[in-house]
């Protein structure tokens, strides 16, 4: 961290010389109260009509004038109201380089070693748009986009609370994103806060190009196929994370804030189930948490209980299955595990290719593949039914998409190898490490278990918004918490 | 295994209690050619829980409220007798780890899967077992209460299927009490609860400490026991005398809709109270040989204990003879009254003794 010289000839060859002479970094001279000074600025990033406006206009008021020093001129236009507002003084090279590739322009004048940066974003960036992975009924149709700022102002118009605080970060060696912790001061907890500045201090990369870069450096329980760590599109569903205590993460470049601490409950929540009716909301609830079962479960549990248990299914509907089954060439298990991959290699090809051929990928798998795969009797028309169970029920909790695609081909060998005992053993392993996860101090499958009187409130079931603003419920004070705060206020009860 | 202390509230410890003593009632009844009456065997049961339960209040009243275990005290009282009672505990809890693993594979290979060779089901189980052992006594009861909730959606769809079956009038035939028999019933149930033994040496990890485990340990293990018992015997009548595994039984013959048989749900339930049982019984056997070996040697010395009690268990499988003696040992239920009982009363003579010294 080189400290800007008072001769600016020395602070341009050393600032060029660090960007290799980049073609988008541009110096203007400017002659200013009677000293040579420079505006720097990085092309592309800064809006051309807005440093006409701000800087290159007021400026001209100064070229004519003679300051006796250049101190005194700095302090000058450090105070003048009719340059750019949002202003920051750069004492460092590194410094002025990282303002102007951050869209800023930095005024140097000779003879002083302090810069002036001046907020004049222009890039672009995507404009606010419904986010795609989180498409509700009802609510705001705004998602956030890649620029982190316009992030911020997102989340600032819906939490108008002097307490809402934006901290700032800059992580990665080389790409030096703008990453910004985003809590309530008045509702976080100090101990998560701590761990989060500490954890994120150890990120050494160096280039931060996502938000799941971070992740794993922020989710540092044991081996698991599930994180403590969500991610949002949604500024709404933030500032209903934040209210509650948790801390939001946004990193420039990423649509995707991150949320932590982030609880297995918390899958099953959308903005949809605080906007409609109670008994409606918890009506959608249980069918989550039903299809989150289903989605991992059924077609290991199916291959268990026609492999090995047969005798456990009603006489009539064992008929059906074996005359279904007879002509098939595959064990059971492994006529699963085929289905189930083509069905995998058919989502992955719709989701990467271009949208309207991915949809033709989708009819040819659905319509073509599955009626040619029973026709030709390569597969049971149980199967079939089967797949197409488990596949609309992943769909259902789409943060659990990724785990549930490994259980359930876990459960389908687990189940074909050990029937019902291997889905048995599997499901008090999966248990297990589920309930083994703290995140931040705060037990994964809290308040489910340990249990707390929420699960009556908002897991299972959410109750009405009149009985909710009772509850001033902050997530670690959760049931098993170690890092609990204020014992009065929203403490929850019990285990 | 983890040494630093973890906490649990004193619901998941009830529960993790009551998942253990489950596991007795599915996995014995009354054996063939047992003489006590259903009458009697339900009053001694009562009673032999609710003497479990003085035991438990009387130990929290002389030195429990302070949450150390009952090894800790003895060690604090005098050192030989602490150390002695600690090795007897961890010895006599890796049997009774040993004879459950050897229970539960001899179920699972004898009832259902019985093509199958035992270490198929064994070893799998003892993985499983020695991860619940390592992630801690948090996180195991934090899968407890999960693992209850599902047993207990188990058992009820289980009760709905049997429904149909039941034959109240059934029950007259069984109201006789006799004396005799109650008193047997009494010492077996009161020798085989191994829980009692856990819960006083799994104490420290009591996030509040309160005498109201004892308690709800005693309503809910005995209500369950009770309720079960009064479901085979209404159900299967006296068909249920001649089966070694009544409840299992009851279940293969109950039907709920498309399935014609419920002995799936009471596998499900099966794999994972033996599961919470096994990992119990190995928790508290770490917990104690905290007690019984220096800290520097613990290590070693639980990796030791786990080897010899995974050898044990395969052992005890493959061989009838060996696990019946295990089940002799076990069965004979003097270790578990010897490691409770006694050093409960050595407690309460050596605190008189010192109030009467002052």
């Amino acid at each position: 961290m080189d400290r800007l010289s008072t001769d600016i000839t020395k602070n341009i060859v050393s600032m060029r010389a660090a960007m290799q002479n980049s073609s988008d970094f541009i110096n203007k001279p400017l002659q200013l109260g009677g000293f040579r000074c420079e505006l720097l600025i990085c092309e592309g990033m800064v809006s051309i009509s807005t440093l006409a406006e701000l800087i290159i206009e007021p400026l001209r008021e100064y070229r004519d004038q003679v300051y006796p020093s250049a101190q005194q001129l700095y302090v000058e236009l450090t105070t003048a109201d009719y340059l750019a507002a949002d202003q920051k003084i750069v004492l460092t090279t590194d410094e002025v380089m990282q303002f102007m590739m951050s869209g800023f322009a930095v005024l140097l004048i000779d003879g002083c070693d302090k810069g002036i940066a001046m907020g004049v974003q222009g890039f672009n960036f995507r404009s606010v748009s419904e986010p795609s992975g989180e498409q509700n009924m009802r609510g705001s149709r705004e998602g956030f986009v890649e620029a982190a700022r316009i992030n911020l102002t997102l989340v600032r118009r819906r939490m108008k609370s002097p307490t809402l605080k934006f901290e700032y970060l800059s992580l990665g060696t080389k790409s030096k994103t703008d990453v910004f912790l985003v809590y309530l001061t008045d509702k976080a907890s100090p101990a998560v806060l701590k761990k989060l500045r500490r954890r994120l201090a150890s990120v050494k990369l160096e280039a931060i190009l996502d938000s799941g870069y971070i992740t794993p450096f922020l989710d540092r329980h044991s081996v698991s196929l599930f994180s403590g760590v969500g991610s949002t599109e949604r500024p709404d569903t933030l500032c209903g994370k934040i209210m509650e205590g948790r801390v939001g993460i946004i990193v420039d470049g990423t649509p995707f804030a991150l949320v932590a601490p982030y609880l297995f409950s918390e899958n099953f929540q959308s903005m949809d189930d605080y906007t409609q009716r109670p008994y409606y909301a918890s009506f959608i609830r249980c069918l989550k948490f039903f299809a989150f079962l289903i989605s991992f479960l059924l077609p290991g549990s199916y291959v268990a209980v026609v492999t090995h248990h047969p005798e456990l299914i009603h006489r009539e509907l064992l008929q059906n299955i074996i005359e279904a089954q007879k002509n098939t060439p595959f064990p059971l298990m492994v006529e699963a595990l085929i289905i189930h991959v083509v069905f995998e290699i058919m989502r992955e090809a719709g989701l990467r290719l271009p949208k309207a051929i991915g949809h033709a990928v989708s009819i040819v798998g659905a319509i073509v593949i599955g009626d040619a795969a029973v026709s030709t009797g390569l597969v049971g028309t149980p199967m079939v039914l089967i797949v197409a169970l488990t596949a609309v029920s992943s769909f259902v909790v789409p943060n659990l998409y990724e785990p549930v695609i490994i259980l359930k081909f876990a459960f389908i060998l687990l189940g074909g190898l050990l029937g019902i005992y291997g889905i048995s053993l599997g499901l008090v392993v999966l248990l297990l490490n589920l309930c083994s996860i703290n995140t931040f101090g705060i037990p994964y499958t809290s308040p489910i278990s340990p249990f707390g009187h929420s699960v009556f409130r908002d897991v299972f079931f959410r109750i009405g918004w009149r009985q909710l603003q009772n509850s001033r419920s902050k997530v670690q004070n959760m049931p098993g918490s170690s890092i609990r705060t204020a014992p009065k206020d929203g403490r929850e009860q019990g285990r | 295994m983890r040494q630093g202390k973890q906490y649990i509230s004193q619901n998941q410890l009830v529960l993790l209690l009551f998942l253990s003593n489950l596991f007795s009632y599915l996995t014995y009844y009354t054996p063939k050619g047992a003489k006590v009456g259903f009458g009697s065997s339900i009053v001694g049961l009562v009673l032999g829980n609710l003497a479990a339960l003085g035991i438990g209040m009387l130990y929290f009243a002389i030195r429990g409220r302070l949450g150390h275990n009952l090894g800790e005290f003895l060690l604090e009282q005098n050192r030989v007798v602490g150390i002695v009672f600690s090795w007897l505990a961890a010895v006599f809890l890796g049997l009774a780890a040993v004879h459950s693993v050897c229970g539960f594979t001899s179920f699972i290979h004898r009832q259902i899967y019985t093509q199958t060779n035992y270490l198929v089901f064994l070893l799998p189980f003892l993985g499983v077992a020695l991860f619940g052992l390592l992630v801690g006594i948090e996180s195991l009861a934090r899968t407890g209460t999960l693992i209850f909730a599902l047993t207990a959606v188990s058992l009820a769809i289980v009760l709905l299927g049997t429904l149909p079956n039941i034959d109240p009038p059934s029950l007259y035939s069984y109201s006789s009490v006799n004396l005799g028999d109650t008193a047997t019933a009494f010492w077996g149930a009161l020798r085989g609860n191994i829980d009692l033994l856990v819960a006083l040496l799994l104490m420290q990890h009591q996030e509040k400490k309160s005498s109201r485990v004892f308690k709800k340990y005693f309503f809910l293990s005995t209500g369950t026991a009770v309720g079960l018992s009064l479901l085979v015997h209404l159900a299967l009548g006296p068909y249920a005398a001649t089966r070694n595994y009544p409840f299992y039984a009851l279940a293969v013959f109950s039907d709920l809709s498309v399935l014609q048989r419920l002995d799936s749900f009471y596998l499900v339930v099966w794999v994972m109270v033996s599961f919470v049982r096994v990992v119990l019984l190995l928790t508290a056997m770490a917990s104690v040989l905290q007690t019984a070996v220096p800290q520097r040697a613990y290590k070693k010395t639980a990796i030791v204990f786990l080897a010899v009690v995974t050898a044990a268990a395969i052992i005890g499988c493959s061989s009838q003879r060996i696990y019946d003696l295990i089940a002799l040992l076990f069965k004979s239920g003097y270790p578990s009254l010897l490691l409770v009982l006694l050093p409960v009363c050595y407690l309460l003579a050596t605190v008189k003794r010192r109030r009467g010294e002052r």
